[in-house]
């Protein structure tokens, strides 16, 4: 089954070119991510403006990526929610526009639900790959259930355990900012620009590891729980920054004065903002964000006892949880998979690979879909 | 079958004509021959859940199918921000789907053109719609002798339309310019600049229409107001004149890629950016920044 797949939840205008669920025949995003960087964040209506823009270049330019025409398509696909309604709309009134134009089937997507099935898509062809277990949908190479997926994006942080496809139950959630929105307001604050999650993770990178941090910041692990926090970790950075703004200000006033600022904070070895270390503050955030996630996860893989994790989400795309879960996890014999970090971001291979295996059970939406900006993941029980 | 979409507000309007028509009926039928079904209806905010729905029932109408669409027509905007992206976007997404040419018009030329249909006016004759926020969106249009297409027997000739908002339209009139958001107050004292007295022509909610004719009251000045509801039958009849021309209408996936909705305003943005540590640490010294461009109080959802 070929499917095209369109994206447009936020400032990503996506169109793929999917088969069977798996197989990227054509993948285009087009970002906006420069146009919003000079706001410091999606603007709603901006991004709705761009989404009509980008429309027909990005679907014209997978139709050639995958150099196939119209009458190889079987369906389309496009995501409904969650995200920004002015975007939504456009990628929705487009794929359900085209579907009755073809007489195709439609169907609308659950964008979260898409970015775990990311973990599904390959590039190799489909004779590399032929299907074992098709009536349960499983072919080699494929993520084996019962899966646990950490699911870290840039509105939502959860916890969820999947039995088997198109089963979720939440083990936990964040109670205040996403990872990646915390990942996104600290890169704002330290001046590195968005998308956040990049900026910190090139940020990071440049401390020389063999020396001490002089940063330490506060986790809130919520014993008990597998929710997470990360308001107070944007606070205790904030904090910080202020301290440093603050000690470069009066020592600027009095230069004079010889005892240095009376607002330097624990922990901090700098004098003022001069001193203040981006690559260090950047780091102790990222590990803060990291040992949380990690820890969890490892928690709740063992309880359940799952072979397999997923990563999926924008910060999936980030190195040092990879790297971080990858060695708690592997001495578990548990494995765990994630993206390419192209499939990670907004993306509409990602919706294809969803829609896949609802279409595949016959489930189809009325040419009446509406979007739905605050959709969650369709939890059991 | 050439359709014609119109959802640039919380009224939609869609309608069906024959196009091309039959080699031997060409002479024959006269353009108000042409109008095989129309339906206008309140979709409220509800523009793309309902729009695809009532196509298919225009369609059943005919005892047609989206194969036997053959063209298609789309207002373009001003209006609500995302039921003119629902109308704009449906024409893109038809137009790359189904390989058929777009005809694009302003939603005020298709007000505009819906009056002349129903006056022999030799008046202004101006468009306005709600922009929110007190004000309207306007484009003033002068009669030309020869700008009635009706029951002219043939495609007749691409109407002329040329808003301007003050004056008469010099040859190279900036297009955009001729498309404005005007308070009442200006609206009124560019009405008053008028020879005679004009035709005021569109959708405004009864505090509009208050606000104006209080302006008027205030500025002695005189105009009528006629309400009539848009038709999607007056975008489609401004779509054959013009695909009669053989010019202007997309019909490359370039072309279709470039079509824009018409949204006079800028996006609402509101930041209060506060300056980064980075230009901070530069000592850059910025004031607390309140940028605050244009938004409007049609754009809900979300
Ligand atoms: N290398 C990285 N490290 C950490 N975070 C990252 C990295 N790359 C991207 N991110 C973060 O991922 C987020 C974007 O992810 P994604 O596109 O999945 O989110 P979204 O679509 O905005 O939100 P949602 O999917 O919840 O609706 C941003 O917050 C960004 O900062
Ligand atoms: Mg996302």
């Amino acid at each position: 089954m070929r499917i095209l797949a369109i994206e447009s939840s936020c400032d990503e205008t996506g169109a793929a070119i999917i088969e069977d669920g798996r197989i990227i025949r054509a993948n285009v995003v087009a970002s906006q991510a420069s146009v919003h960087a000079r706001y410091g964040g999606v603007v709603p209506e901006v991004a709705s403006r761009q989404q009509v823009s980008a429309l027909i270049p990005t679907l014209d330019m997978a139709f050639a990526e995958a150099g196939i025409g119209w009458e190889q398509i079987d369906a389309i696909a496009a995501t409904y929610g969650p995200g920004l309604a002015g975007s939504l709309l456009v990628g929705l009134t487009a794929g359900k526009t085209m579907a009755m134009a073809r007489g195709l089937p439609f169907l609308g997507v659950n964008h979260l639900e898409a970015h775990i099935y990311a973990n599904w898509l390959r590039t190799e062809a489909v004779s590399d790959a032929p299907p074992t277990d098709v009536d349960h949908e499983v072919w080699p190479g494929d993520p084996q259930f019962p899966l646990l997926a950490l699911v870290i994006s840039g509105a939502h942080t959860e916890l969820v355990s999947i039995p088997h496809h198109g089963r979720y139950e939440l083990l936990g959630q964040t109670r205040d900012d996403a990872a990646g929105e915390a990942f996104d307001k600290v890169s704002r604050l330290l001046g590195l620009g968005y998308p956040g999650g990049p900026a910190i993770e090139r940020a990071a990178r440049q401390r020389d590891p063999a020396q001490p941090n002089p940063y330490r910041l506060p986790r809130a692990w919520l014993k008990d729980s597998y929710d997470f926090s990360f308001s107070g970790l944007k606070t205790a950075t904030l904090e910080i920054v202020k301290g440093a703004l603050n000690a470069g200000a009066s020592q600027t006033k009095a230069s004079a004065k010889t005892k240095g600022s009376r607002y330097r904070r624990a922990g901090e070895s700098a004098e003022g903002a001069a001193a203040l270390s981006i690559p260090d503050l950047a780091a102790a955030f990222q590990e803060a964000v990291v040992d949380v996630l990690a820890t969890k996860t490892t928690q709740a893989a063992r309880t359940l006892g799952v072979r397999q994790v997923l990563l999926a989400g924008g910060v999936a795309a980030n190195l040092a949880l990879r790297e971080r879960l990858t060695a708690e996890l592997t001495p578990l014999g548990i494995a765990l998979r994630f993206p390419p970090v192209a499939l990670c971001t907004d993306n509409a291979a990602m919706i294809g690979a969803a829609a896949y295996f609802h279409l595949r059970l016959g489930e189809r939406n009325g040419f009446d879909l509406d979007v739905r900006p605050g959709l969650q993941l369709p939890f059991a029980g | 079958m050439l359709l014609a979409i119109d959802t640039s507000t919380s009224l939609a309007t869609v309608a069906l004509v024959a196009y091309p028509p039959a080699a031997a009926a060409d002479a024959m039928l006269s353009i108000q021959q042409r109008l095989l079904v129309e339906h206008t209806w309140e979709v409220g905010q509800r523009h793309s859940v309902e729009l695809l729905q009532r196509i298919e029932w225009l369609l059943r109408t005919q005892n047609a199918d989206m194969a036997q669409i053959t063209a298609l027509a789309v207002a373009t905007g001003p209006g609500s921000f995302n039921g003119v992206r629902v109308a704009v976007t449906t024409a893109k997404s038809l137009g790359f789907a189904l390989g058929v040419p777009v005809s694009a018009h302003p939603t005020l030329d298709i007000i505009a053109w819906g009056a002349y249909a129903t006056l022999p006016a030799q008046e202004p004759v101006w468009s306005l719609l709600d922009a929110g926020r007190g004000e309207v969106y306007a484009a003033r249009y002068i009669s030309y002798r020869d700008a009635n297409i009706l029951g002219i027997s043939a495609w007749g000739p691409t109407p002329v339309l040329m808003p301007t908002a003050e004056g008469q339209p010099g040859e190279g009139a900036d297009a955009q310019a001729r498309y404005q958001v005007m308070a009442p107050e200006r609206l009124v004292e560019a009405l008053a600049r008028e020879s005679t007295e004009t035709l005021l022509c569109g959708e405004w909610r009864p505090d509009t229409r208050a606000a104006i004719e209080a302006a008027l009251a205030v500025q002695g000045v005189q105009a009528r107001f006629d309400a009539t509801p848009r038709r999607a039958w007056s975008l489609a009849q401004l779509a054959l004149a013009r695909l009669a021309t053989g010019q202007g209408a997309l019909n490359t996936t370039e072309d279709l890629a470039a079509l824009e909705p018409l949204y006079l305003r800028r996006p609402a943005i509101t930041t209060s950016a506060k300056p980064t540590l980075d230009q901070r640490m530069q000592r850059i010294q910025q004031p607390e920044q309140q940028e605050h461009e244009e938004g409007t109080t049609h754009a809900l959802r979300g």
